[in-house]
């Protein structure tokens, strides 16, 4: 019987030691999916969740922090994610973070990272519905700086059709006595304004974009990941940054000139007297349209250096493509 | 009409093989229980099978991690070696692999053993001596297999995966911690609870058909090894054909 | 073979050539009345009838594949008759439940052909276990004192803790006849005791069993085709025909029978 007794311990063994990796199995796969712990629901929108699925990650500040609990439409636009996340982020976690769709690695699986903003805010409740923040789009942004490039271009032709006006002496007393120039110079002058303004906000908007590739986010942070394409990028930025100081110059000294022929005209003077009168006046004019076409010039050198960058070169094909469209149609007509 | 011979003992052998889980289905349930035969059968068929189960265990996440390492290193994934290694040894590699040597060792042992017993009449024998042969000796050892297997998979899986930690380490530097959490963190349960319930049908084919064959077996030694040998084969067989139906079934109900 | 000690006792224990004269009462013990019984086309048994008294010991003869294992088989109740009765202590085997058949058993030795040992356990454990399955309610110590009578009956003692691998073909059969007397039986069934043995070892087998009835008592079926068995076992002596009880007599008497069925067997 002693025999049998021995079996039974060895037997024992055996099967607590199959339970036991069964038990570890289970209980480090509950604890990745957050199942052991004490948790709280939070919900953001999406319109496009990437193919997001119940169970991915879920970090805040690059921390795991839960799973993804539950995916509902809404409607047709509007995808709600539920979060569950483990407890001792509810003190950590405030209303204004921002919640944006990710990859984990190159190939790795869709995450959720909720990520903090500077400005104060109350922490989140149960069932605070986060603001979420698409997927940065690099065909909107590009998008975007093509349309400061076109103001800017339209600029530098009103200007130099001023200057012409300007340069050819017989019209220019007729042209100077009207009082469209300073508006025509006004115009111009918002013109370029908007210009630079939308040209910051696109540089801006690459600098977002580069900071997030060097932290190394998102599938295209996966793919900027090659230092070598990551500083091309960074040139391109800084090209484009330029572009936006130079306009910005321009835009500035355009300035200067009407607020001069301004001060001239408000001091009984009148823009004729003011322009003819003075030379330096006139040249300081001549100057400064001189140094608008130089920065345009230099700007859409800028724009051509992006136009052959490979990443952005489909975007500008396209672009081609499809001005060569409208100008076809354009002659059909 | 070989063929249709052929056929007709086929289909005579499915039936008689579905009347004997019919009669085991009906038996387990039912006093009087073999309990201490039970653990018994236990002990040599789950303990005693260990060591095999676990040096093949070992063998093949070690093999299988060298294996990958050259493609992975390829693309760059290397460090997603722990984590493909795990979901293929938990899911599939594993079970399969565990039950077809517990199938060779197990199998081939019950079919023998029973076999013999029935040509020298140790069965009748039993009868005899008031002891239901049916239950005494086929429920016992099917209920066995059957609570078994599912251990020796588990056993098996985590040997394995040790296995895979060392070939890691063969020719890179992974920490024993970092090599767990990669394996756990791309696990999911979707993973592990079809793979688990699946060990148990494994482990009931290999004790019933072992079972069927020896209980049936003809008189004569020359009987005795053809139990042994078929009841290997046609569980081995019938092992892929579950596998195969239990993917489909996991993939139908979403589970896959 | 092991002990020639035993083998001299037992040789000693009953000399050749007498008869059993164990008292014999008129208390029937198995009553079998027309038997059938067929595998598919093959009708082994048909119209059997055989009585057997408390005390007596009849030898079924017959040709091999005559039917004579299917006949007890079908006494012990491991076969359904086709037809027929088979009473046992007044109970008809083809009738009874299982569990009045275990009930039943437990008062039937049964001695295979070939022992059916069971290999995976020792000799010990192969006597315990029919004390254990049929739930008689004995302690450990009085298991033991019972392991060793049966087994210093057969003259095989120190074996206890051998397997029955361990044994020679001789040994196997006695240790197996110690298994089936440990329950004090009141009958036994013998299927071809002395078959696969060398005449030497099977005349001491013989000689083993009638010593043992002579002790205890029993009424038995010794189904066998052996002279010696036939001659100095058996009180009465029935020969199985074409599946019928053919012939039952005394061996002297079937010896100098001039029917051409029966002759054959008693010519050799």
């Amino acid at each position: 019987m002693a025999k049998t007794i021995f079996n039974y311990v060895k037997l024992g063994i055996f099967v607590i030691a199959g339970m036991a990796f069964l038990v570890i199995l289970l209980y480090y796969i509950g604890k990745n999916r957050n199942i052991f712990h004490p948790s709280f629901l939070l919900k953001t929108h999406f319109q496009h969740i990437q193919g997001l699925q119940p169970g991915n990650n879920v970090r805040y500040a690059g921390i795991q922090a839960g799973a993804v609990k539950s995916i509902n439409i809404l409607n047709d636009t509007l995808i709600e994610v539920v979060l569950d996340i483990d407890n001792k982020f509810k003190n950590i976690i405030r209303q204004n973070a921002r919640v944006s769709i990710g990859n984990d690695g190159f190939v790795g699986n869709k995450i959720v990272n909720i990520e903090p903003v500077k400005e104060e805010a109350a922490l989140v409740e149960e069932d605070n519905v986060l603001a979420s923040k698409e997927a940065l789009d690099t065909d909107a942004a590009l998008r975007t700086l093509s349309g400061t490039n076109q103001d800017i271009a339209d600029i530098a032709r009103e200007l130099k059709t001023l200057l012409t006006n300007i340069n050819q002496n017989p019209a220019l007393v007729k042209l100077v006595t009207s009082d469209e120039i300073p508006n025509d110079i006004r115009a111009a002058l918002a013109d370029i304004r908007r210009a630079a303004h939308q040209l910051q906000l696109s540089a801006a908007e690459v600098n977002t974009l580069l900071d997030s590739v060097s932290r190394g986010k998102g599938s295209l942070g996966a793919l900027f990941q090659d230092t070598l394409i990551y500083a091309n990028l960074l040139n391109t930025s800084e090209k484009i940054k330029l572009a936006g100081e130079e306009s910005n110059r321009i835009t500035r000294q355009v300035s200067q000139v009407v607020q001069s022929l301004k001060d001239h005209i408000d001091q009984g003077k009148g823009p004729v007297q003011a322009i003819l009168r003075d030379s330096s006046m006139t040249h300081s004019l001549q100057n400064s349209l001189e140094n608008i076409e130089k920065g345009t010039s230099s700007f859409n050198q800028n724009m051509e250096a992006l136009k052959t960058n490979f990443l952005f070169r489909g975007y500008f094909r396209r672009l081609d493509k499809k001005e060569k469209k409208d100008s076809l149609r354009a002659v059909r007509e | 009409m070989a063929t249709d011979t052929t056929l007709k003992k086929f289909l005579d052998e499915t039936g008689r093989i579905a009347v004997f889980t019919g009669r085991f289905l009906n038996e387990w349930f039912r006093p009087r229980y073999e309990i201490s035969e039970f653990f018994r059968q236990c002990y040599i068929i789950g303990y005693k099978s260990l060591p095999l189960i676990g040096l093949t265990g070992f063998i093949i996440g070690l093999v299988m991690t060298m294996q990958l390492r050259p493609s992975m290193v390829n693309y760059g994934v290397e460090s997603q070696i722990p984590a493909i290694v795990g979901i293929s040894i938990i899911r599939e590699i594993g079970p399969i692999i565990t039950a077809l040597i517990f199938a060779g060792k197990i199998g081939s042992s019950i079919g023998a053993e029973l076999g013999s017993m029935k040509v020298t009449e140790q069965i009748d024998a039993m009868e005899v001596s008031g002891t239901n042969p049916f239950k005494y000796l086929v429920v016992s050892r099917v209920l066995a297999t059957t609570f078994m297997l599912p251990v020796l998979v588990l056993l098996s899986d985590c040997i394995a995966l040790y296995g895979s930690y060392l070939g890691v380490n063969i020719k890179g530097i992974t920490s024993w911690s970092l090599f767990w959490n990669k394996v756990f963190t791309n696990l999911i349960y979707a993973d592990i609870f079809p793979a688990f319930i699946k060990t148990f049908f494994f482990g009931f084919i290999v004790g019933i058909i072992g079972c069927y064959k020896g209980y049936h077996s003809s008189k004569g030694t020359e009987g005795v090894g053809r139990s042994a040998n078929s009841s290997v084969v046609v569980s081995s067989v019938l092992i892929f054909i579950t596998d195969l139906l239990v993917v489909q079934v996991t993939d139908l109900i979403g589970y896959g | 073979m092991a002990d020639p000690d035993s083998n001299d006792t037992v040789i000693s224990g009953v000399a050749p050539g007498i008869s059993r004269s164990a008292p014999q009462s008129k208390e029937e013990v198995i009553v079998i009345s027309h038997l059938y019984k067929s595998f598919g086309s093959n009708r082994v048994l048909q119209d059997f009838n055989l009585t057997l008294y408390k005390g007596q010991n009849i030898v079924v003869l017959g040709k091999s594949g005559s039917g004579k294992s299917v006949l007890i088989k079908c006494i012990i109740g491991l076969l359904r008759p086709d037809a027929g009765e088979i009473f046992v202590f007044g109970k008809n085997v083809p009738e009874l439940n299982h569990f009045a058949l275990d009930e039943l058993r437990a008062r039937i030795g049964f001695l295979f052909q070939s022992n059916a040992l069971y290999d995976s356990m020792t000799v010990r454990d192969n006597l315990e276990f029919p004390l254990r399955r049929h739930w008689i309610q004995v302690t450990q110590a009085q298991v033991n004192d019972m392991v060793m009578e049966a087994l210093e009956d057969v003259g095989l003692a120190h074996t206890v803790d051998m397997m029955p691998v361990e044994l020679s073909g001789g040994m196997r059969k006695r240790i197996a006849l110690a298994r089936t007397l440990i329950l004090k039986p009141d009958i036994i069934l013998y299927d071809e005791p002395t078959t696969g043995l060398d005449p030497i070892t099977g005349k001491e087998i013989i000689d083993l069993i009638v010593e043992i009835q002579n002790k205890y008592n029993t009424a038995s079926l010794i189904i066998s085709h052996d002279m010696n068995c036939v001659r100095l076992a058996s009180d009465l002596v029935a020969v199985l025909i074409e599946g019928k009880c053919y012939a039952l007599d005394t061996y002297d008497r079937l010896k100098s029978s001039t029917d051409p069925n029966v002759k054959p067997f008693f010519e050799q």
